[in-house]
């Protein structure tokens, strides 16, 4: 669950980036949050995934307030939370060997690392590239890659930041089909996009981002 | 601890022919200022080499055929005795390439100043058909001049190794940047970060530490077929621990002049 409330933000000059958020989705939900270039997403994002540190208000992811977690806390966090980037680069490797990175990193030994890696390529549909190398992808399979990175450590909220972006409509129903897949597990889901949302994703709520406030559609 | 030698093994191998380039020139800057660094403490100045007779002459007396064996050895005990002799080694004749003698005393003078006396000492002994100075292997003194030179050479060294291993360590982090933003993103400890790239420094210190102990070993072995008694194993010992210490020491110092590097914002998960 996520619960977010009074959150303003603004940069080191003074420009209000995010103002007075407040926002509720629930575990399992999938929320979908609508809004143009630079209008906070990320940040928003980055907010609620404990990367960038709030200024001021609320935020509860799970229970627990990101502004009052100690550091390692905090990491402690973002290790049960999948992050996919805008314009997500995978690592010039495998796509197998690229899960297993983030796996052997995260502290897991080879055995399960290869276990976890090979499930979450079959959630997204790339088992069949897994010897690919990943820079060699069309855009809509490196988006799938992403997910199964943000994926593979079965986190509790995923955060996706643009994955319809540089894709063409009927790629974006791919991964639009995707996300409802994942959105059945357990898994909290929230996408931030500049939009449209594909038909064949699910969203349980939609925000739209404008100037800074959040305001359901 | 698993994670962390994975890490390491994956940073190193990000290695490309920059980041290798600038890298390998830090080592050898490194060993080039350990190498300075040795050499104060292993050349002597002009006054401790004539102490310790490193700066001595070796001279060569050829023994007559004639002589017994027991006056050889009368002979060996004598010179053996002298104060100004620091050392004294008899070879056979069979040892000797000449045959215009019965053997050979090859004496190490202690001090530079009395090696004309102890010619004409030798030459004056019955038994000595002739008496050769040649200049003694391990000889070499630390002037003054020399010994700022090398100074500065460690100065030098010690900068240019930092330099290029901070450039050799921003080429490496650059084609590794994208395995930094996932474990950013994905909660890895900022610690485990800094320390791969730390313990990739010290790698890199040990290596030019190991190269002078290799260095050093193959000069004593070069020394102790000349003249052993000029050498000092302990200090010996002791400048290639300190070395190897002190390479250590520079290579952390690299690393994390190498982790300074990972502020930068293109390191930034969210860029």
């Amino acid at each position: 669950m996520i619960q977010v409330s009074e959150l303003s933000y603004s940069t080191d000059d003074g420009i209000k980036v995010l103002e007075d958020i407040h926002l509720h989705v629930d575990q399992g939900q999938s929320a979908y949050l609508v809004g143009p270039a630079s209008s906070g997403k990320t940040l928003l994002l980055g907010l609620l995934g404990a990367i960038v540190p709030p200024q001021k208000g609320q935020i509860l992811v799970h229970g627990r307030n990101v502004a009052r977690l100690s550091r390692d806390r905090a990491l402690e966090l973002r290790r049960r939370i999948g992050f996919l980037p805008q314009a997500f680069a995978p690592l010039p490797r495998t796509v197998f060997d690229n899960l297993l990175f983030k796996l052997r990193v995260l502290g897991e030994d080879r055995e399960e690392a290869d276990e976890k890696a090979l499930l979450a390529l079959e959630t997204v549909g790339l088992i069949r590239e897994r010897g690919t190398y990943a820079e060699d992808l069309p855009p809509v399979e490196r988006i799938q890659l992403g997910l199964a990175l943000a994926l593979c450590n079965s986190p509790l909220l995923l955060l996706l930041d643009e994955p319809f972006e540089g894709l063409d409509p009927d790629e974006q129903e791919t991964i639009g089909t995707l996300l409802s897949k994942i959105r059945d597990g357990r898994a909290t889901l929230v996408v931030a996009t500049r939009g449209p949302i594909p038909r064949s994703a699910i969203a349980d709520r939609t925000f739209s981002l404008r100037e800074g406030r959040v305001s359901p559609t | 601890m698993t994670s962390f030698f994975f890490l390491e093994g994956e940073l190193l191998g990000a290695i490309r022919a920059r980041s290798a380039t600038f890298l390998s020139l830090a080592v050898v800057s490194l060993f080039l200022f350990l190498g300075c660094f040795a050499s104060l403490f292993l050349i002597p100045s002009p006054r401790a080499g004539e102490a310790s007779g490193a700066e001595a002459t070796k001279i060569v007396a050829y023994v007559s055929p004639r002589l017994s064996t027991t006056s050889v050895n009368s002979l060996f005990l004598r010179l053996q005795e002298r104060a100004d002799v620091l050392s004294v080694r008899f070879d056979l004749p069979e040892d000797v390439t000449s045959d215009r003698t019965g053997g050979t005393f090859t004496l190490v003078a202690r001090s530079a100043d009395a090696v004309a006396g102890l010619v004409d000492a030798l030459r004056a002994t019955d038994g000595i058909t002739s008496v050769e100075k040649t200049a003694a292997t391990g000889g070499l003194v630390l002037s003054s001049g020399a010994r700022i030179g090398l100074l500065c050479g460690l100065a030098v060294c010690a900068l240019l190794s930092l330099l290029l291993a901070r450039a050799g360590f921003r080429s490496l982090l650059s084609s590794f940047r994208n395995e930094i933003r996932m474990m950013r993103l994905s909660g890895v400890p900022e610690r485990e970060i800094l320390a791969a790239v730390v313990v990739a420094g010290l790698l890199m210190g040990f290596l030019a530490g190991l190269l002078l102990v290799v260095g050093l070993a193959l000069y004593t072995l070069s020394v102790t077929s000349g003249t052993p008694e000029a050498l000092d194993v302990t200090r010996l010992i002791g400048v290639g621990v300190v070395s190897l210490l002190l390479g250590m020491l520079m290579g952390g110092l690299m690393g994390l002049l190498g982790a300074g590097h990972l502020g930068s914002s293109r390191f930034s998960p969210l860029s």
